[in-house]
C-alpha cells in the first residue's frame, strides 16, 4: 500500500518551548487514524504542521521532514496544498467566511481557479453527498452546530482531496450530532478518504479506528491498531471511554431533604417557547443533569432560572424575583469567554472587597489547585486555553455564595483528566448546594448526576440515573 | 426562497463613487433624483429593507421639518440636529451601503480582485464586512455575561463601563480572526493562479443602466457647477 502521508519530526518547538519530539510515522492512503492525549500535549501543533498552518500563520522551528503525496511540504506552492487536503476546525462558528451555504462550499474551488460550470456542479454533488442539499441556500449563521460541521466537510469534497484532518469537530456538537458526524465520517471512509482526526471524545469514532496514535509530551506514547484499543488502554493513558453504552453511573441517591422547588416553569424566549412546563426539586446532595435535543431550551432554562432572562410563568423556591435570582444563582455560560472581565485570572476570582479575607483566599487558592489552573493565575483570562476558560468558569460559578449553581457544558471538548477534575468539584459543591448541570458529555452525567430531567415536546420528566442508564441513552438518541 | 442579487457589486459601487464625489456639491433637484433612485436599488435587490430604509428615512425627516430649528441651535440638542442633517444628506449612500452588504463575502473578494486591488486588502476588507453581524451578537453575548457576574454598569463611570464591553469583544474578535484566517488559508486563498466566482459577475444591461445614470447624475452637477 502506498503511503500518502511521511511524517518525520526530530524536533518542533515554539520560541524556547519544545511542543513536539521525534514525532514518526506514516499513514496510508485510505487509513482512518486518530490523534489523541491530554490537552497540550501538542497534538493541535502536529495537526497545524501537517495542513501548513505552520509555518504560514504561526511561526516556529521544525527539524524534520513531512511530505504527502511523495513531496515535502515545504515544496508546495502558498496554499496549493489546499488540494489535497481537507479542514474541519473545532469551532463551527468562527472558520465560516461567506453569507450562505452554496458560497461557503463554493470558496475553496474559487480560490483553486476552478472553472465556474465544473464548480457549480462540484458544490451540488458534494452537499448531496452529506446529504445537506436542502441547506444550499440557507445562511450559515442561522445552522446548528452539526449542521455547520456538515458544510464544513461538504467544502473539502469540492476538490476532491484525498486527506481530510479534522480538528475536534465535535467538541461543540451535543449527543444526536455528535453520532450523525460519525456516521458521515464513516461514509467517507467508505469513498476512501485518508482521513486524521484530533479529538478527546473516542466512542463515536470507535467502530472506525485503523489506528490510534496517543501522544504524551509532545512525545509517541504508542501507537495502536484497533484490535489493541481495550480498557486497559483507555485508563492507563486516561482516555475518553470508546463505548459509552456500557458506563454505568456511580452515584448515590440524594438525601431527603428538599432544597429546591421549581413550580411550574415555562421555557421561553424570543418567540420560541416550550409547551410543557418544567416541575422539579432538588433534595440537598443533588446534582441534576438537565437533557434533550438541540434547541429544546436547555440553555434558555438556565438563563430563566438565573435571572438573565426574565422568568414569564412560574415559580422558584429561591427567589421571587430576577433581581434575587440574579444574586442567588450562580451560573457558568456555555460561551464562557463572555463572564471575564478582569485583567488576571487571580483578580478574576478575588473581588475587591475580599482581598484581605484569609479563609476566601484559601478556598480561591484550593480551587485553582485542585483545577490545575495555579499556575495559570497571573495570564489574561482571555489568553487561556479553552478548556482553562471553561474550568475558570466553573470555578467562578463555585466560588459565588448562591443557593443553586448551573453549569452550562462545563466539559465540552475536555480531557478525560480535566473532565474528572471537574467532576470532583462538583461533587464536593453538591454536599452543600445542589447543581444544576446541562451536559452531552456522558461520562461526565454519569460521575456526578443523582438525577436527570429529560426535556421533551412529549413532556418533561425526572429520573434518576442509577438503573436506568440505558433509558437515559436511549432517549438522548431519539430525543424523546 | 432566496433571490438572487440581479446588479453586480462593482456596478454598485461605482455608483457609490460618483455619489460620493457630487453629493456635497449637488443641488436639491439632483439629491432627490439620487435618494429615489437608490431606493428604486434597494426595492430591487431587497425589498423589505428598502421599506425599512423608507420608514427611517421618513422619521428622520419628519423630526426635522416638525421641530423649528431654533431649538436646536445651541449646545446638545444642536449637535444632535446636524447629525440628523449629515445623515439626511448622506441617505443615499446609506442605502447603498446597505445594499452592498447583502453581497456575499466571496462575491465581494473576487469583485475587487477584479479592479486589480491586492489579494491582502480585498481579504481585510471582505472580512470587515463578515464581522458586523457579528459585534451585534458578540454586545448581547458579553451583556449576559454581565449578568452572569452581578457586574452593574452605570452611567456614573463610563469610561469603566466602555472598557467592560470593549475588551471582551477586541477579544473575541481576535479570536474569530485566527480561526478564520486559519479557515481561509487551509482552503488557499493565497494560492496564486486566476481565480474564479461562484457566481456569474459578468456585466448585464442592468450594471450598465446603473452606471449611465450615475454618470447622468454626475454630468448634471458638473453642467450646474460650470
Amino acid at each position: 500500500m502506498s503511503k500518502i502521508i511521511n511524517v518525520d519530526i526530530k524536533k518542533f518547538s515554539y520560541s524556547k518551548e519544545t511542543i513536539l519530539k521525534d514525532i514518526t510515522f506514516s499513514v496510508n492512503k485510505g487509513e482512518f487514524i486518530v490523534i489523541t492525549g491530554l490537552s497540550g500535549c501538542g497534538k493541535t501543533s502536529l495537526l497545524r504542521l501537517l495542513n501548513g498552518l505552520i509555518p504560514a500563520l504561526y511561526d516556529g522551528n521544525i527539524i524534520g521532514q513531512i511530505s504527502i503525496l511523495d513531496k515535502s511540504i515545504s515544496d508546495y506552492k502558498a496554499g496549493e496544498i489546499a488540494k489535497y487536503v481537507g479542514n474541519v476546525f473545532q469551532n463551527p462558528n468562527d472558520q465560516f467566511f461567506s453569507k450562505d451555504v452554496e458560497n461557503e462550499v463554493a470558496l475553496i474551488g474559487e480560490n483553486m481557479g476552478m472553472e465556474r460550470n465544473l464548480l457549480r456542479r462540484q458544490v451540488q454533488n458534494s452537499l448531496q453527498e452529506i446529504g445537506i442539499s436542502d441547506l444550499k441556500t440557507r445562511k450559515v449563521r442561522e445552522l446548528s452546530g452539526g449542521q455547520k460541521q456538515k458544510v464544513a466537510i461538504a467544502s473539502t469534497l469540492v476538490f476532491d482531496s484525498e486527506i481530510i484532518l479534522l480538528d475536534e469537530p465535535s467538541a461543540n456538537l451535543d449527543y444526536t450530532s455528535t453520532n450523525e458526524l460519525g456516521r458521515i465520517l464513516k461514509h467517507l471512509k467508505g469513498c476512501g478518504k485518508t482521513i486524521i482526526i484530533v479529538e478527546h471524545r473516542l466512542s463515536y469514532l470507535f467502530q472506525l479506528i485503523d489506528r490510534m496514535i496517543v501522544l504524551k509530551e509532545g512525545k509517541i506514547e504508542g501507537i495502536f491498531s484497533s484490535k489493541d484499543l481495550t480498557s486497559d488502554l483507555e485508563q492507563k493513558n486516561e482516555l475518553r471511554s470508546f463505548n459509552n453504552n456500557n458506563l454505568k453511573s456511580v452515584m448515590e441517591y440524594p438525601d431527603d431533604n428538599q432544597m429546591i422547588r421549581i413550580e411550574d416553569v415555562y421555557i421561553s424566549n424570543k418567540g420560541y417557547s416550550l409547551k410543557e412546563p418544567v416541575n422539579f426539586t432538588l433534595n440537598s446532595g443533588e446534582c441534576i443533569a438537565l437533557i434533550g435535543d438541540n434547541g429544546i431550551g436547555k440553555t434558555t432554562l438556565a438563563k430563566q432560572l438565573s435571572g438573565i432572562i426574565p422568568l414569564k410563568k412560574g415559580k422558584t423556591s429561591y427567589s421571587r424575583s430576577i433581581k434575587e435570582r440574579l444574586y442567588d444563582v450562580a451560573i457558568s455560560l456555555q460561551n464562557c469567554s463572555n463572564m471575564f472581565f478582569c485583567e488576571t485570572v487571580e483578580k478574576e476570582l478575588i473581588p475587591k472587597d475580599k482581598i484581605k479575607d484569609g479563609k476566601y483566599l484559601e478556598e480561591v487558592k484550593r480551587y485553582l489547585l485542585e483545577m490545575d489552573l495555579w499556575n495559570k493565575r497571573m495570564l489574561n483570562p482571555h489568553d487561556l486555553s479553552g478548556g482553562e476558560k471553561q474550568r475558570l468558569a466553573v470555578i467562578i460559578a463555585l466560588l459565588k455564595n448562591s443557593k443553586l449553581v448551573i453549569l452550562d457544558e462545563p466539559t465540552a471538548g475536555l480531557d478525560y483528566r480535566r473532565m474528572k477534575l471537574v467532576a470532583d468539584a462538583i461533587g464536593e459543591k453538591i454536599k452543600n448546594t445542589p447543581v444544576i448541570l446541562i451536559t452531552h458529555d456522558i461520562e461526565l452525567m454519569f460521575k456526578v448526576c443523582n438525577t436527570a430531567y429529560l426535556l421533551s415536546k412529549n413532556g418533561n420528566k425526572k429520573m434518576i440515573i442509577r438503573g436506568n442508564e440505558d433509558k437515559i441513552l436511549d432517549f438522548l438518541k431519539k430525543g424523546k | 426562497m432566496k433571490t438572487e442579487i440581479q446588479i453586480k457589486l462593482i456596478s454598485v459601487g461605482i455608483l457609490m463613487i460618483i455619489y460620493t464625489s457630487i453629493v456635497f456639491f449637488c443641488t436639491m433637484p439632483v439629491y432627490w433624483l439620487m435618494l429615489i433612485f437608490s431606493f428604486f436599488l434597494a426595492a430591487v435587490v431587497k425589498r423589505r429593507k428598502s421599506i425599512q430604509l423608507f420608514a427611517f428615512y421618513i422619521i428622520l425627516f419628519g423630526l426635522i421639518n416638525i421641530v423649528p430649528s431654533e431649538y436646536f441651535l445651541y449646545g446638545w440638542f444642536g449637535a444632535i440636529y446636524t447629525m440628523v442633517l449629515i445623515i439626511l444628506k448622506l441617505f443615499p449612500l446609506w442605502i447603498l451601503a446597505g445594499i452592498m452588504s447583502d453581497f456575499s463575502t466571496s462575491t465581494m473578494i473576487y469583485s475587487l480582485r477584479n479592479i486589480h486591488l491586492p489579494n491582502s486588502l480585498c481579504i481585510g476588507v471582505a472580512i470587515f464586512f463578515r464581522f458586523i453581524p457579528e459585534y451585534r451578537e458578540y454586545l448581547s453575548e458579553i451583556r449576559e455575561g454581565l449578568k452572569a457576574r452581578n457586574i452593574e454598569i452605570t452611567l456614573f463611570r463610563p469610561i469603566h463601563s466602555l472598557e467592560v464591553y470593549l475588551v471582551p469583544m477586541i477579544y473575541k474578535a481576535f479570536e474569530t480572526g485566527e480561526t478564520l484566517s486559519c479557515a481561509l488559508i487551509t482552503k488557499g486563498i493565497e494560492y496564486d493562479c486566476k481565480k474564479t466566482s461562484y457566481q456569474d459577475l459578468s456585466f448585464t444591461w442592468r450594471d450598465y443602466a446603473v452606471i449611465l445614470v450615475g454618470l447622468i447624475l454626475l454630468g448634471i452637477t458638473i453642467c450646474q457647477k460650470l
